[in-house]
């Protein structure tokens, strides 16, 4: 086998580079919950976990529920998804990470 | 004195007959020049909402304006009195003129090592090519600032320019303690950079040990990515690294020495 070839297998195979990042999440939409992502997906994604995390966390601040009441237009279940929609593991401590959770139950 | 007396005759008389085109060319050069240099002005405004190329919109600029101030002054010459074939001529015979000495010495010219709009480090300093004179380089920092670096300066210091190559190499260079795990520190290091899509996988990211140091050892982390994406990808790496680092129990080292002390007995 050629190295070039060798290369190319390890590349595809050995860990997936992912393409992209998106901030995916679930808002109240009259009774349903809907999920969304941002950006959207005929948008660029991001190419910064960091920052998609980042923007992750502020976007939860801002939609932080006041109360354990649903609301209309609450936002939940705010975490990072690649390219494929594949959750991403939080950078910091490589585990999933999901902000205003709210579990099936309550929802 | 009956000499400066006959010349001042002699100007009256040519201003009584002249003076009044001399006046209206007077006028129309200078309104000219300030008109045109409020319309260049604005057109320039104009094409930066069209276009975002810079070489782009001065070199159109520039030369609407070179053309505007020939028609000025050939029309201000031509209301003095001259002759509007002769006016032509003279034109034609100056741009050629100018062309030519161009072409012929052109090889010869110092040349500025970039274009406006390039990202550039020059005088000591690292910001995009705003506009370039005969004189100076107007440089945007990335802090906000307006720098005019005198174009001498340039030609005698090592200038670069980031714009020529499309992508740039990142080194980092990570030190871990000697009692850490080297393989797993490398390859923690390896994964970290193989998951981030803007570090391009040809030439393919390396992570090697550079140096046993006073303090640790020392591991060079080498990856290329477009230009555009340098700073970021290098600050998140080296975020990601130190908090990997510190979920897996890998210690960088600060600089100390060991100090042994001896007593006499």
């Amino acid at each position: 086998m050629k190295l070039k070839d060798a290369m190319k297998v390890i590349d595809e195979g050995w860990i997936r580079k992912r393409r992209g990042y998106r901030v995916s999440f679930q808002k109240r939409a009259g009774s349903e919950w809907v999920k969304d992502m941002f950006p959207g997906e005929n948008e660029k994604p991001l190419t910064s976990d960091v920052s998609a995390w980042e923007l992750a966390r502020r976007f939860a601040q801002a939609k932080k529920p006041e109360d354990s009441e649903i609301h209309e237009e609450d936002i939940v279940n705010i975490t990072v998804v690649d390219d494929l929609g594949n959750p991403v593991n939080f950078y910091g401590t490589n585990q999933p990470r999901v902000l205003n959770q709210r579990t099936m139950g309550e929802i | 004195m009956e000499k400066e007396i006959q010349e001042l005759t002699r100007i009256g008389a040519l201003m009584t007959l002249y003076g009044r085109e001399v006046v209206f060319s007077l006028i129309i050069l200078v309104a000219g020049l300030i008109g045109t240099r409020y319309f260049i002005k604005y057109f320039r405004l104009l094409l930066q909402r069209l276009t975002t190329k810079q070489p782009l919109i001065s070199g159109v600029s520039i030369s609407l304006h070179i053309f505007l101030l020939v028609l000025v002054v050939a029309f201000a010459l031509h209301k003095v009195g001259v002759d509007a074939l002769l006016i032509r001529r003279i034109i034609v015979a100056t741009a050629l003129a100018a062309v030519g000495l161009y072409v012929i010495l052109r090889p010869y010219m110092p040349t500025l090592p970039y274009k406006v709009g390039n990202m550039v480090e020059a005088g000591g300093l690292l910001g995009v090519v705003e506009a370039t004179t005969l004189i100076h380089t107007r440089l945007r920092t990335f802090d906000g600032k307006i720098v005019f670096v005198p174009n001498r300066e340039i030609l005698n210091e090592n200038v670069i320019n980031y714009h020529v190559t499309p992508n740039r190499q990142i080194r980092l260079k990570v030190s871990i303690h000697y009692r850490d795990e080297l393989l797993k520190a490398k390859r923690l290091i390896a994964e970290i950079m193989a998951e981030d899509p803007r570090i391009l996988n040809e030439p393919a990211a390396r992570v090697f040990v550079l140096n046993l140091a006073d303090h640790g050892v020392e591991l060079a982390a080498w990856s290329w990515v477009r230009n555009a994406d340098y700073w970021r990808t290098r600050c998140d790496l080296l975020e990601k690294i130190k908090l990997r680092f510190d979920r897996e129990g890998i210690t960088i080292p600060f600089p100390q020495m060991d100090v042994h002390l001896y007593s006499k007995s």
